[in-house]
Protein backbone atom coordinates (compact mmCIF):
# COMPACT_ATOMS: atom_id res chain seq x y z
CA UNK A 1 0.00 0.00 0.00
CA UNK A 2 2.95 2.32 1.10
CA UNK A 3 4.79 1.56 -2.22
CA UNK A 4 1.31 1.97 -4.24
CA UNK A 5 1.52 5.45 -2.59
CA UNK A 6 5.23 6.31 -2.60
CA UNK A 7 4.75 5.52 -6.67
CA UNK A 8 1.17 7.85 -7.23
CA UNK A 9 3.13 10.90 -5.42
CA UNK A 10 6.47 10.04 -7.58
CA UNK A 11 4.37 10.11 -10.77
CA UNK A 12 1.90 13.51 -9.82
CA UNK A 13 5.95 15.51 -8.58
CA UNK A 14 6.94 13.70 -12.47
CA UNK A 15 4.04 15.29 -14.64
CA UNK A 16 4.13 18.49 -12.41
CA UNK A 17 7.86 19.30 -12.83
CA UNK A 18 7.18 18.35 -16.86
CA UNK A 19 4.26 20.51 -17.21
CA UNK A 20 6.74 23.31 -15.14
CA UNK A 21 9.77 22.69 -17.41
CA UNK A 22 7.27 22.56 -20.85
CA UNK A 23 5.41 25.76 -19.17
CA UNK A 24 8.99 27.71 -18.78
CA UNK A 25 11.36 28.39 -20.64
CA UNK A 26 14.62 31.54 -20.25
CA UNK A 27 15.83 33.57 -23.01
CA UNK A 28 17.87 36.09 -23.28
CA UNK A 29 15.81 40.03 -23.34
CA UNK A 30 18.01 40.98 -26.69
CA UNK A 31 17.03 38.07 -28.41
CA UNK A 32 13.62 37.92 -27.29
CA UNK A 33 13.12 41.98 -28.61
CA UNK A 34 14.86 41.18 -31.82
CA UNK A 35 12.26 38.16 -32.29
CA UNK A 36 9.34 40.71 -31.66
CA UNK A 37 11.16 43.10 -33.70
CA UNK A 38 11.18 40.83 -36.92
CA UNK A 39 7.72 39.46 -36.83
CA UNK A 40 6.41 43.05 -36.59
CA UNK A 41 8.58 43.53 -39.17
CA UNK A 42 9.19 47.09 -38.60
CA UNK A 43 12.70 47.31 -40.95
CA UNK A 44 13.40 51.21 -38.86
CA UNK A 45 13.06 50.31 -35.87
CA UNK A 46 14.67 46.95 -35.83
CA UNK A 47 17.73 49.01 -37.40
CA UNK A 48 17.99 51.74 -34.74
CA UNK A 49 17.84 48.71 -32.37
CA UNK A 50 20.34 46.74 -33.57
CA UNK A 51 22.32 50.20 -34.00
CA UNK A 52 21.73 51.41 -30.60
CA UNK A 53 21.86 47.98 -28.84
CA UNK A 54 23.92 45.60 -30.63
CA UNK A 55 26.70 47.25 -33.25
CA UNK A 56 29.05 47.87 -30.51
CA UNK A 57 29.30 43.97 -29.06
CA UNK A 58 29.47 43.20 -33.23
CA UNK A 59 31.96 45.61 -34.02
CA UNK A 60 34.12 43.86 -31.30
CA UNK A 61 34.54 40.98 -33.60
CA UNK A 62 36.23 42.81 -36.50
CA UNK A 63 40.12 42.31 -36.87
CA UNK A 64 42.38 44.87 -37.86
CA UNK A 65 42.73 45.94 -41.62
CA UNK A 66 46.56 44.89 -40.93
CA UNK A 67 45.76 41.13 -40.13
CA UNK A 68 42.70 41.44 -43.21
CA UNK A 69 45.49 42.50 -45.40
CA UNK A 70 48.06 40.12 -44.97
CA UNK A 71 45.41 37.12 -44.94
CA UNK A 72 43.78 38.15 -48.24
CA UNK A 73 47.31 38.19 -49.77
CA UNK A 74 48.04 34.86 -48.98
CA UNK A 75 44.98 32.88 -48.86
CA UNK A 76 41.78 34.59 -48.55
CA UNK A 77 39.86 31.14 -48.96
CA UNK A 78 41.37 30.29 -45.17
CA UNK A 79 40.49 34.32 -44.47
CA UNK A 80 36.93 33.68 -45.19
CA UNK A 81 36.59 30.73 -43.36
CA UNK A 82 37.99 32.21 -40.36
CA UNK A 83 36.14 35.37 -40.60
CA UNK A 84 34.47 35.36 -42.97
CA UNK A 85 30.42 35.66 -43.67
CA UNK A 86 27.98 34.48 -46.21
CA UNK A 87 24.89 33.93 -46.32
CA UNK A 88 23.93 31.20 -48.82
CA UNK A 89 25.97 29.98 -51.70
CA UNK A 90 28.58 32.48 -53.11
CA UNK A 91 32.32 33.22 -53.72
CA UNK A 92 31.99 36.68 -52.13
CA UNK A 93 32.68 36.72 -48.30
CA UNK A 94 31.87 39.59 -46.22
CA UNK A 95 34.70 40.62 -43.25
CA UNK A 96 34.42 43.28 -40.11
CA UNK A 97 37.79 45.03 -40.14
CA UNK A 98 38.90 48.23 -37.88
CA UNK A 99 41.95 49.98 -37.94
CA UNK A 100 43.51 53.90 -37.66
CA UNK A 101 44.56 55.47 -41.20
CA UNK A 102 45.39 57.86 -42.62
CA UNK A 103 43.15 59.33 -45.66
CA UNK A 104 42.51 61.44 -48.08
CA UNK A 105 39.39 62.88 -50.34
CA UNK A 106 39.01 60.79 -53.64
CA UNK A 107 38.65 63.16 -56.76
CA UNK A 108 35.11 61.86 -56.98
CA UNK A 109 34.12 62.99 -53.53
CA UNK A 110 32.52 59.45 -53.08
CA UNK A 111 35.06 57.34 -51.76
CA UNK A 112 38.49 57.83 -49.36
CA UNK A 113 41.76 56.07 -50.37
CA UNK A 114 43.82 54.99 -47.49
CA UNK A 115 47.18 55.99 -47.64
CA UNK A 116 48.42 52.97 -46.24
CA UNK A 117 51.67 51.42 -48.06
CA UNK A 118 51.26 49.49 -50.98
CA UNK A 119 47.65 48.72 -50.22
CA UNK A 120 44.81 49.82 -52.09
CA UNK A 121 41.35 50.45 -49.72
CA UNK A 122 38.61 52.42 -49.87
CA UNK A 123 36.55 53.88 -47.51
CA UNK A 124 33.03 54.67 -49.12
CA UNK A 125 31.90 58.28 -48.10
CA UNK A 126 29.07 59.26 -50.10
CA UNK A 127 26.66 56.43 -50.85
CA UNK A 128 26.33 52.94 -49.77
CA UNK A 129 24.51 50.22 -51.85
CA UNK A 130 24.84 45.89 -51.39
CA UNK A 131 24.22 44.01 -48.60
CA UNK A 132 27.34 44.11 -47.06
CA UNK A 133 27.23 46.06 -44.31
CA UNK A 134 24.28 43.82 -43.19
CA UNK A 135 25.56 40.38 -44.00
CA UNK A 136 29.13 41.34 -42.47
CA UNK A 137 27.37 41.33 -39.13
CA UNK A 138 26.25 38.40 -38.90
CA UNK A 139 23.22 39.33 -36.66
CA UNK A 140 20.26 38.90 -39.26
CA UNK A 141 19.39 35.54 -40.32
CA UNK A 142 17.18 35.06 -43.61
CA UNK A 143 15.23 32.84 -42.22
CA UNK A 144 13.47 34.96 -39.85
CA UNK A 145 12.31 37.23 -42.37
CA UNK A 146 8.49 36.17 -44.23
CA UNK A 147 10.68 36.88 -47.28
CA UNK A 148 14.09 38.38 -49.05
CA UNK A 149 12.43 41.60 -50.13
CA UNK A 150 12.05 42.30 -46.00
CA UNK A 151 15.40 41.05 -45.43
CA UNK A 152 16.83 43.21 -48.39
CA UNK A 153 14.74 46.17 -46.88
CA UNK A 154 17.41 45.68 -43.42
CA UNK A 155 20.16 46.62 -45.81
CA UNK A 156 18.51 49.88 -47.13
CA UNK A 157 17.88 50.72 -43.55
CA UNK A 158 21.69 49.88 -42.20
CA UNK A 159 22.67 51.94 -45.75
CA UNK A 160 20.97 54.68 -44.96
CA UNK A 161 21.89 54.75 -41.16
CA UNK A 162 25.67 54.29 -42.60
CA UNK A 163 24.87 57.67 -44.13
CA UNK A 164 22.76 59.30 -41.64
CA UNK A 165 25.33 58.97 -38.54
CA UNK A 166 28.93 58.05 -39.84
CA UNK A 167 29.42 59.75 -43.72
CA UNK A 168 27.60 62.65 -42.41
CA UNK A 169 30.92 63.46 -40.65
CA UNK A 170 33.08 63.27 -43.50
CA UNK A 171 31.42 66.79 -44.60
CA UNK A 172 33.97 69.94 -44.65
CA UNK A 173 37.30 68.10 -43.76
CA UNK A 174 40.49 69.14 -45.43
CA UNK A 175 42.45 66.97 -47.99
CA UNK A 176 44.24 64.57 -45.65
CA UNK A 177 43.51 63.51 -42.67
CA UNK A 178 43.47 60.80 -39.81
CA UNK A 179 40.55 58.19 -38.72
CA UNK A 180 39.69 55.40 -36.87
CA UNK A 181 37.04 53.03 -38.21
CA UNK A 182 34.92 49.87 -38.33
CA UNK A 183 33.67 48.90 -41.11
CA UNK A 184 33.02 46.11 -43.90
CA UNK A 185 34.70 44.52 -46.29
CA UNK A 186 33.02 41.81 -49.01
CA UNK A 187 35.89 40.11 -51.30
CA UNK A 188 35.67 37.30 -53.77
CA UNK A 189 37.82 34.09 -53.07
CA UNK A 190 37.96 33.14 -56.24
CA UNK A 191 39.46 36.33 -57.37
CA UNK A 192 40.44 39.38 -55.02
CA UNK A 193 39.89 42.94 -56.47
CA UNK A 194 43.27 44.76 -56.40
CA UNK A 195 40.77 47.79 -54.97
CA UNK A 196 39.00 46.76 -51.82
CA UNK A 197 35.87 48.84 -50.19
CA UNK A 198 35.20 49.11 -46.93
CA UNK A 199 31.85 49.93 -45.39
CA UNK A 200 32.13 51.86 -42.74
CA UNK A 201 30.12 51.39 -39.47
CA UNK A 202 32.15 53.37 -37.66
CA UNK A 203 33.99 56.25 -38.02
CA UNK A 204 36.17 58.89 -35.91
CA UNK A 205 38.03 61.80 -37.47
CA UNK A 206 40.94 61.81 -35.78
CA UNK A 207 42.93 65.03 -36.84
CA UNK A 208 44.44 66.88 -39.92
CA UNK A 209 47.58 65.51 -41.23
CA UNK B 1 24.14 -26.41 -31.27
CA UNK B 2 21.27 -26.54 -33.85
CA UNK B 3 19.31 -24.00 -31.81
CA UNK B 4 21.85 -21.74 -31.83
CA UNK B 5 22.70 -21.79 -35.48
CA UNK B 6 19.11 -21.38 -36.51
CA UNK B 7 19.01 -18.56 -33.73
CA UNK B 8 22.43 -16.75 -35.14
CA UNK B 9 20.77 -17.42 -39.21
CA UNK B 10 17.67 -15.68 -37.67
CA UNK B 11 19.45 -12.43 -36.67
CA UNK B 12 21.19 -12.66 -39.84
CA UNK B 13 18.22 -12.33 -41.38
CA UNK B 14 16.21 -9.76 -39.41
CA UNK B 15 19.69 -7.37 -39.51
CA UNK B 16 19.88 -8.12 -43.19
CA UNK B 17 16.44 -6.82 -43.26
CA UNK B 18 16.72 -3.39 -41.71
CA UNK B 19 19.89 -2.90 -43.72
CA UNK B 20 18.04 -3.38 -46.77
CA UNK B 21 15.42 -0.46 -45.48
CA UNK B 22 17.92 2.05 -44.20
CA UNK B 23 19.53 1.68 -48.20
CA UNK B 24 20.88 4.88 -49.02
CA UNK B 25 19.56 3.92 -52.97
CA UNK B 26 16.17 5.69 -53.76
CA UNK B 27 13.52 2.54 -54.87
CA UNK B 28 13.08 2.55 -58.63
CA UNK B 29 9.43 4.01 -58.30
CA UNK B 30 10.40 6.94 -56.24
CA UNK B 31 9.26 9.83 -58.53
CA UNK B 32 9.87 13.36 -58.09
CA UNK B 33 8.18 16.14 -59.45
CA UNK B 34 9.75 19.06 -61.58
CA UNK B 35 7.12 22.25 -61.83
CA UNK B 36 8.50 25.20 -63.98
CA UNK B 37 6.59 28.38 -63.92
CA UNK B 38 6.76 28.39 -67.60
CA UNK B 39 8.61 26.45 -70.76
CA UNK B 40 8.41 29.61 -72.62
CA UNK B 41 11.99 30.73 -72.08
CA UNK B 42 15.02 29.18 -72.49
CA UNK B 43 15.99 29.89 -68.63
CA UNK B 44 13.55 27.67 -67.30
CA UNK B 45 13.77 25.66 -69.33
CA UNK B 46 17.81 25.17 -68.62
CA UNK B 47 16.49 25.18 -64.68
CA UNK B 48 13.54 22.52 -64.90
CA UNK B 49 15.95 19.81 -67.37
CA UNK B 50 18.94 21.12 -65.19
CA UNK B 51 16.31 19.85 -61.96
CA UNK B 52 15.32 17.00 -63.86
CA UNK B 53 18.81 15.53 -64.71
CA UNK B 54 20.10 16.01 -61.19
CA UNK B 55 17.37 13.68 -60.11
CA UNK B 56 17.51 11.03 -62.40
CA UNK B 57 21.23 10.43 -61.89
CA UNK B 58 20.14 10.46 -57.82
CA UNK B 59 18.10 7.39 -59.18
CA UNK B 60 14.56 8.95 -59.16
CA UNK B 61 12.16 9.00 -62.10
CA UNK B 62 11.89 12.87 -62.89
CA UNK B 63 8.74 14.61 -64.54
CA UNK B 64 8.63 18.13 -65.62
CA UNK B 65 5.40 20.22 -65.45
CA UNK B 66 4.67 23.60 -66.80
CA UNK B 67 2.79 25.66 -65.55
CA UNK B 68 2.51 28.35 -67.99
CA UNK B 69 2.76 31.09 -65.99
CA UNK B 70 -0.81 30.16 -64.87
CA UNK B 71 -1.43 30.01 -61.05
CA UNK B 72 -4.64 27.39 -62.18
CA UNK B 73 -2.64 25.35 -64.43
CA UNK B 74 0.00 25.06 -61.21
CA UNK B 75 -2.59 24.11 -59.23
CA UNK B 76 -4.13 21.11 -61.60
CA UNK B 77 -0.42 19.58 -61.33
CA UNK B 78 -0.49 19.74 -57.70
CA UNK B 79 -3.40 18.16 -57.44
CA UNK B 80 -1.84 15.09 -59.64
CA UNK B 81 1.49 15.11 -57.97
CA UNK B 82 -0.08 14.92 -54.52
CA UNK B 83 -2.70 11.78 -56.22
CA UNK B 84 0.16 10.29 -57.58
CA UNK B 85 2.54 9.06 -55.02
CA UNK B 86 5.55 11.78 -55.61
CA UNK B 87 8.17 11.63 -53.02
CA UNK B 88 9.56 15.53 -53.47
CA UNK B 89 8.50 18.56 -55.67
CA UNK B 90 11.15 20.89 -57.21
CA UNK B 91 9.10 23.80 -57.54
CA UNK B 92 9.41 27.23 -59.77
CA UNK B 93 6.03 29.16 -58.36
CA UNK B 94 4.16 31.71 -60.96
CA UNK B 95 3.09 34.10 -58.26
CA UNK B 96 4.98 34.50 -54.66
CA UNK B 97 1.64 34.64 -53.03
CA UNK B 98 -0.47 32.91 -55.09
CA UNK B 99 1.69 29.66 -54.94
CA UNK B 100 1.64 29.48 -51.17
CA UNK B 101 -1.90 27.67 -50.88
CA UNK B 102 -0.40 25.06 -53.42
CA UNK B 103 2.57 24.27 -51.22
CA UNK B 104 0.75 24.49 -48.30
CA UNK B 105 -1.53 21.45 -49.89
CA UNK B 106 1.42 19.52 -50.32
CA UNK B 107 3.01 19.79 -47.41
CA UNK B 108 -0.52 18.70 -45.64
CA UNK B 109 0.29 15.60 -47.69
CA UNK B 110 3.55 15.10 -46.46
CA UNK B 111 5.83 15.73 -49.45
CA UNK B 112 8.63 18.00 -49.34
CA UNK B 113 8.31 20.94 -51.80
CA UNK B 114 11.75 22.88 -52.57
CA UNK B 115 11.56 26.32 -54.37
CA UNK B 116 14.03 27.07 -56.45
CA UNK B 117 14.88 30.66 -58.50
CA UNK B 118 11.22 32.13 -57.52
CA UNK B 119 10.41 32.44 -53.87
CA UNK B 120 6.65 31.68 -51.81
CA UNK B 121 6.14 34.81 -49.83
CA UNK B 122 5.58 32.48 -46.50
CA UNK B 123 7.71 30.75 -43.78
CA UNK B 124 7.83 27.38 -42.85
CA UNK B 125 5.67 26.23 -45.83
CA UNK B 126 8.45 25.06 -48.58
CA UNK B 127 11.07 23.14 -47.44
CA UNK B 128 13.37 25.33 -48.19
CA UNK B 129 14.00 27.81 -51.23
CA UNK B 130 17.37 28.42 -53.13
CA UNK B 131 16.96 31.84 -54.91
CA UNK B 132 19.11 34.14 -56.61
CA UNK B 133 20.34 37.18 -54.63
CA UNK B 134 18.59 39.72 -57.13
CA UNK B 135 19.02 42.69 -54.75
CA UNK B 136 22.77 42.31 -54.70
CA UNK B 137 22.78 41.32 -58.68
CA UNK B 138 20.64 44.28 -59.40
CA UNK B 139 22.84 46.85 -57.23
CA UNK B 140 25.84 45.76 -59.38
CA UNK B 141 23.90 46.40 -62.58
CA UNK B 142 22.89 49.71 -60.97
CA UNK B 143 26.55 50.93 -60.38
CA UNK B 144 27.43 49.72 -63.90
CA UNK B 145 24.39 51.65 -64.91
CA UNK B 146 25.79 54.92 -63.69
CA UNK B 147 28.91 54.74 -64.62
CA UNK B 148 28.10 54.27 -68.37
CA UNK B 149 25.60 56.83 -68.38
CA UNK B 150 28.16 59.09 -66.48
CA UNK B 151 25.43 60.03 -63.93
CA UNK B 152 23.30 61.50 -66.55
CA UNK B 153 20.29 60.59 -68.48
CA UNK B 154 16.52 59.65 -69.35
CA UNK B 155 15.99 55.45 -68.93
CA UNK B 156 13.00 53.68 -68.95
CA UNK B 157 12.43 50.29 -66.97
CA UNK B 158 10.44 47.37 -67.88
CA UNK B 159 9.62 45.37 -64.92
CA UNK B 160 8.50 41.77 -64.98
CA UNK B 161 5.37 40.04 -63.68
CA UNK B 162 3.81 42.14 -61.06
CA UNK B 163 3.34 39.13 -58.69
CA UNK B 164 6.68 37.91 -58.38
CA UNK B 165 9.23 38.54 -55.68
CA UNK B 166 11.91 38.66 -58.07
CA UNK B 167 10.60 41.43 -59.96
CA UNK B 168 10.68 43.72 -56.94
CA UNK B 169 14.07 42.64 -55.45
CA UNK B 170 15.51 43.28 -59.18
CA UNK B 171 13.95 47.13 -59.34
CA UNK B 172 14.60 47.90 -55.62
CA UNK B 173 18.33 46.98 -55.80
CA UNK B 174 18.59 48.97 -59.03
CA UNK B 175 16.82 52.04 -57.87
CA UNK B 176 19.02 51.67 -54.30
CA UNK B 177 21.67 53.10 -56.53
CA UNK B 178 20.35 55.12 -59.72
CA UNK B 179 17.68 56.56 -57.26
CA UNK B 180 20.65 58.70 -55.79
CA UNK B 181 21.95 60.32 -59.04
CA UNK B 182 19.31 63.48 -59.17
CA UNK B 183 20.08 63.55 -63.25
CA UNK B 184 19.20 59.91 -64.13
CA UNK B 185 15.68 60.71 -65.30
CA UNK B 186 13.31 57.42 -65.40
CA UNK B 187 10.26 58.22 -68.26
CA UNK B 188 8.72 55.10 -67.72
CA UNK B 189 8.34 52.23 -65.96
CA UNK B 190 5.92 49.08 -67.25
CA UNK B 191 5.78 45.70 -67.05
CA UNK B 192 6.77 43.29 -69.71
CA UNK B 193 5.76 40.42 -67.53
CA UNK B 194 9.29 38.64 -68.17
CA UNK B 195 8.01 38.07 -71.55
CA UNK B 196 10.48 38.83 -75.32
CA UNK B 197 7.34 39.50 -77.49
CA UNK B 198 5.45 41.27 -74.54
CA UNK B 199 8.68 43.44 -74.05
CA UNK B 200 9.40 44.17 -77.75
CA UNK B 201 5.36 45.16 -77.97
CA UNK B 202 6.31 47.93 -74.27
CA UNK B 203 9.49 49.43 -75.43
CA UNK B 204 8.05 50.01 -79.11
CA UNK B 205 5.35 52.05 -77.57
CA UNK B 206 7.77 53.90 -74.82
CA UNK B 207 10.07 54.66 -78.10
CA UNK B 208 7.25 56.29 -79.80
CA UNK B 209 6.07 58.51 -76.42
CA UNK B 210 9.60 59.42 -75.33
CA UNK B 211 12.43 60.02 -78.34
CA UNK B 212 15.34 60.89 -76.01
CA UNK B 213 15.98 57.57 -74.42
CA UNK B 214 19.75 56.99 -72.99
CA UNK B 215 19.02 53.23 -71.47
CA UNK B 216 16.45 50.94 -70.49
CA UNK B 217 16.58 48.30 -67.54
CA UNK B 218 14.77 45.35 -68.15
CA UNK B 219 13.91 43.08 -65.39
CA UNK B 220 15.26 39.53 -67.57
CA UNK B 221 17.18 38.71 -70.24
CA UNK B 222 14.14 37.68 -72.53
CA UNK B 223 12.89 41.76 -72.18
CA UNK B 224 16.31 42.66 -73.02
CA UNK B 225 16.33 41.13 -76.04
CA UNK B 226 12.75 41.74 -76.72
CA UNK B 227 14.02 45.58 -75.77
CA UNK B 228 17.00 45.01 -78.35
CA UNK B 229 14.65 44.20 -81.62
CA UNK B 230 11.87 47.34 -80.91
CA UNK B 231 15.55 49.62 -80.47
CA UNK B 232 17.16 48.13 -83.55
CA UNK B 233 13.63 48.91 -85.42
CA UNK B 234 13.28 52.44 -84.47
CA UNK B 235 17.73 52.25 -85.61
CA UNK B 236 18.69 53.88 -81.86
CA UNK B 237 21.25 51.16 -81.44
CA UNK B 238 24.11 53.27 -80.78
CA UNK B 239 22.33 55.61 -79.10
CA UNK B 240 20.31 53.33 -76.34
CA UNK B 241 21.77 51.09 -73.64
CA UNK B 242 20.16 48.19 -72.66
CA UNK B 243 20.54 46.22 -69.34
CA UNK B 244 18.93 42.73 -68.44
CA UNK B 245 19.37 40.28 -66.00
CA UNK B 246 19.83 36.47 -66.02
CA UNK B 247 23.17 35.11 -68.52
CA UNK B 248 20.96 33.79 -70.84
CA UNK B 249 22.74 32.21 -74.35
CA UNK B 250 21.30 34.82 -76.57
CA UNK B 251 22.25 37.86 -74.04
CA UNK B 252 25.77 36.60 -73.24
CA UNK B 253 26.54 36.56 -76.98
CA UNK B 254 24.59 40.29 -77.83
CA UNK B 255 27.10 41.24 -75.04
CA UNK B 256 30.10 39.66 -77.06
CA UNK B 257 28.88 41.45 -80.03
CA UNK B 258 28.10 44.83 -78.64
CA UNK B 259 24.11 44.76 -78.82
CA UNK B 260 23.98 44.53 -74.90
CA UNK B 261 25.31 46.72 -71.92
CA UNK B 262 25.91 43.95 -69.00
CA UNK B 263 23.54 41.73 -67.31
CA UNK B 264 23.02 39.80 -63.86
CA UNK B 265 24.70 36.12 -64.42
CA UNK B 266 21.96 33.95 -61.91
CA UNK B 267 23.49 29.84 -61.91
CA UNK B 268 20.29 28.17 -62.57
CA UNK B 269 22.55 25.07 -63.23
CA UNK B 270 23.46 25.78 -59.23
CA UNK B 271 19.81 26.22 -58.21
CA UNK B 272 18.47 22.98 -59.80
CA UNK B 273 21.36 20.92 -59.20
CA UNK B 274 21.26 21.98 -55.10
CA UNK B 275 16.91 21.63 -54.58
CA UNK B 276 17.50 17.91 -56.54
CA UNK B 277 20.49 17.30 -54.11
CA UNK B 278 17.70 18.06 -50.74
CA UNK B 279 15.34 16.75 -51.99
CA UNK B 280 17.48 13.39 -52.63
CA UNK B 281 18.87 13.62 -48.73
CA UNK B 282 15.34 14.41 -47.00
CA UNK B 283 14.07 11.36 -48.69
CA UNK B 284 16.64 9.60 -46.90
CA UNK B 285 16.04 11.08 -43.84
CA UNK B 286 17.44 14.52 -43.41
CA UNK B 287 14.98 17.18 -42.75
CA UNK B 288 17.44 20.32 -41.41
CA UNK B 289 17.52 22.84 -44.17
CA UNK B 290 18.05 26.12 -44.40
CA UNK B 291 14.88 27.82 -45.04
CA UNK B 292 16.25 30.59 -47.46
CA UNK B 293 19.62 29.83 -49.50
CA UNK B 294 20.44 32.97 -51.72
CA UNK B 295 22.68 32.41 -54.66
CA UNK B 296 25.04 34.94 -55.80
CA UNK B 297 24.20 37.06 -59.10
CA UNK B 298 27.74 38.28 -60.97
CA UNK B 299 27.88 41.30 -63.57
CA UNK B 300 28.25 40.25 -67.13
CA UNK B 301 29.92 43.69 -69.01
CA UNK B 302 31.66 43.43 -72.37
CA UNK B 303 34.92 43.44 -70.13
CA UNK B 304 34.41 40.19 -68.45
CA UNK B 305 32.33 38.05 -70.39
CA UNK B 306 35.08 35.77 -71.73
CA UNK B 307 34.47 34.52 -67.93
CA UNK B 308 31.31 32.83 -68.19
CA UNK B 309 28.65 30.77 -70.26
CA UNK B 310 25.26 30.97 -71.01
CA UNK B 311 24.33 30.29 -67.51
CA UNK B 312 27.30 30.17 -65.60
CA UNK B 313 30.68 30.37 -65.88
CA UNK B 314 32.92 29.37 -68.59
CA UNK B 315 34.39 25.52 -68.30
CA UNK B 316 32.08 24.94 -65.24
Amino acid sequence: MNYRKVLTISLTILIGLSALYNAIYFEKLDARKQKELVKKFKPKELVDYFWKNQLSKVLNNAISIELFDSLVKVNPTALAKQYGKTVGISSNYCVLVKGEVNVKMDESGDLIVIDKGNSDYKIVAKFVFSNTARDATGYFNVDDFQNSMDFNAISTEINARIVKDVLSKLASLPANFKVRFAGAIEYSIESVSKSLEIVPLKLEVLKSE
Amino acid sequence: MKQLLSKILLAICIVAFFASCNSSKPKSKDKIAVVISTLNNPWFVVLGETAKQRATELGYEAVIFDSQNNPSKETEHFDNIIASGYKAILFNPTDAKGSVVNVKAAKKAGIPVFCMDREIDAKDVATSQILSDNYSGCVALGQDFVKKLNAKGSYVELLGIVGDNNTWNRSKGFHSVVDNYPNLKMLAQQSGEFDRNKALEVMESMLQSHPNIDAVFCGNDAMAMGAYQAVLAAGKTDKIKIYGFDGAADVVDAIKAGKIEATGMQFPKIMAKTVAEYADKYIKGEHNFQQKVPVAVELVTKENVEKYAPYGKAGK
